[in-house]
């Protein structure tokens, strides 16, 4: 009943200016893209195959949808710190597990919507250019799993950064600069295994042992994934699950 | 911690992972079974028959022989980068049965004008304009593959594609040079029996 109130009381806070314009943001990016890789398939000379399309709108849509989730996720949460709504809410009777468990539903709710909202802008992407054959070849069980998990992942590392640094600011430059460093220190790994002769053996995957980067070498569709990443990302998913909460329920609530 | 909240995302942990493993373990299978029927394919064969047999290079005289195919370009920069190595590899291993095979598509006159402008030397044996085969040879790329340049295969004696991968590879070509060391050893047995 409580999980009920505290839900309906988190969905009357979507309604915002801040929401608005990134729902905005969202659906134009999204059908931006739709309409941009159906025209180049469509007029191509079909050198480019399907599977590559598909990993290409499934590459440029999540990147675009999870960073802006990811700043969803921040302002939302961040905004609750910054007002003092947070304590409000033990005030009025809710425990923090509670509040945390009604945020996570919530948060999850609006990952579900901007999944549906990303397929239904590639739909209209398809219809527009008369590409429906196409778009119901590269809608795959794996390109729709990966869709929401990456998405979903996403949300679970921006709750991990908010709730760390209580500051929405603050949390939105960490989230970039997170996704820097790490891309910096694959591209450094690389690089000093490609030019050093003497490094022997077979190179480990630096992305799948990263925060953030492991998600995508799991969900990589143009190799085999070795059960390890899904492991290092399954315990990466736990600890992104159960940081926040214990950062939440054992800090102050205040900013 | 309540027991609900431990319940909680215990259920949503458990919701994720499953998602990811049932992803990894479908992309994973179709990517093996891909691999599988291409390694299991007479890809000689294949080419010549998709050829009607008229290709000037790829023909039935080539059954029986090794084959090392090489897919580039003067404006790919790994290929170019990658030429040094496979030169040394034909220097050590070409013969009669065992041929390199360069195809481009570009115009010839073109291209060996900027291989010489460049100092590009490329031992293989090379084949210009080549627009068709190398769609042909492009063709048996797995559905899971990135096209790129260069794309090197290596043909078995019985047609059979032994290496297909695309992009520079250091490691692909050290493999490449142990497979033919041991096509080389097979040969000198056969020769001794």
């Amino acid at each position: 009943m409580k999980l009920n109130r505290i839900l309906t009381s988190e969905l009357l806070k979507l309604p915002r200016m801040g929401n608005y314009i990134l729902l905005g943001i969202f659906l134009l990016l999204n059908l931006a893209i739709s309409f941009l890789f159906f025209y180049e398939f469509s007029s191509s000379d079909q050198s480019q195959s399907l599977e590559d399309l598909g990993r290409q709108v499934l590459t440029s849509q999540t990147s675009l949808s999870s960073l802006l989730i990811a700043i969803f996720t921040i302002m939302s949460i961040g905004k609750e710190y910054k007002d003092g709504t947070l304590r409000k809410n033990i005030i009025d009777g809710y425990t923090r597990d509670d509040f945390f468990v009604g945020k996570l539903l919530i948060l999850f709710l609006c990952v579900c919507f901007a999944f549906l909202l990303g397929i239904i802008c590639l739909f209209i992407g398809a219809l527009s250019l008369g590409q429906l054959s196409e778009f119901s070849e590269i809608i795959t069980p794996p390109f729709l799993i990966n869709f929401f998990v990456e998405l979903f992942y996403t949300v679970l590392f921006a709750m991990f950064l908010i709730y760390l640094i209580r500051k929405s600011t603050m949390s939105i430059v960490m989230y970039f600069l997170w996704g820097f460093i790490e891309s910096i220190s694959v591209g450094i790994y690389a690089a000093i295994y490609q030019f050093n002769d003497d490094v022997d053996g077979e190179p480990i995957n630096l992305a799948n042992y990263l925060p953030k980067s492991s998600i995508d070498s799991v969900l990589n569709t143009a190799a085999t994934v070795e059960w390890s990443a899904v492991l290092v990302t399954s315990i990466y998913i736990v600890l992104m699950l159960y940081l926040p909460y214990y950062l939440f329920t054992k800090r102050d609530i205040r900013s | 911690m309540r027991r609900s909240t431990i319940l909680f995302l215990a259920v949503i942990a458990v919701f994720v992972i499953g998602l990811i493993s049932t992803s990894v373990y479908f992309t994973n299978k179709e990517i093996n079974r891909g691999e599988e029927e291409r390694s299991n394919m007479n890809m000689l064969n294949a080419l010549i028959d998709n050829t009607n047999g008229q290709h000037k290079v790829i023909n039935e005289e080539l059954q029986g022989n090794v084959l090392v195919i090489n897919v580039w370009a003067t404006w790919c920069g790994p290929c170019i980068r990658e030429i040094p190595e496979l030169n040394i590899l034909e220097e050590e291993f070409a013969s009669d049965d065992i041929r390199f095979l360069a195809f481009d598509d570009l115009d010839s006159a073109k291209e060996l004008s900027i291989m010489k402008e460049r100092e590009i030397e490329f031992n293989y044996e090379l084949y210009f304009n080549e627009k068709e085969l190398i769609e042909l040879l492009y063709s048996y790329k797995l559905p899971n593959e990135n096209r790129a340049v260069p794309l090197n295969i290596v043909i078995d004696r019985k047609g059979k594609p032994a290496f297909y991968y695309m992009g520079y590879q250091k490691d692909k070509i050290d493999e490449l040079r142990t497979y033919l060391e041991n096509v080389n050893k097979a040969s000198i047995k056969v020769d001794l029996l």
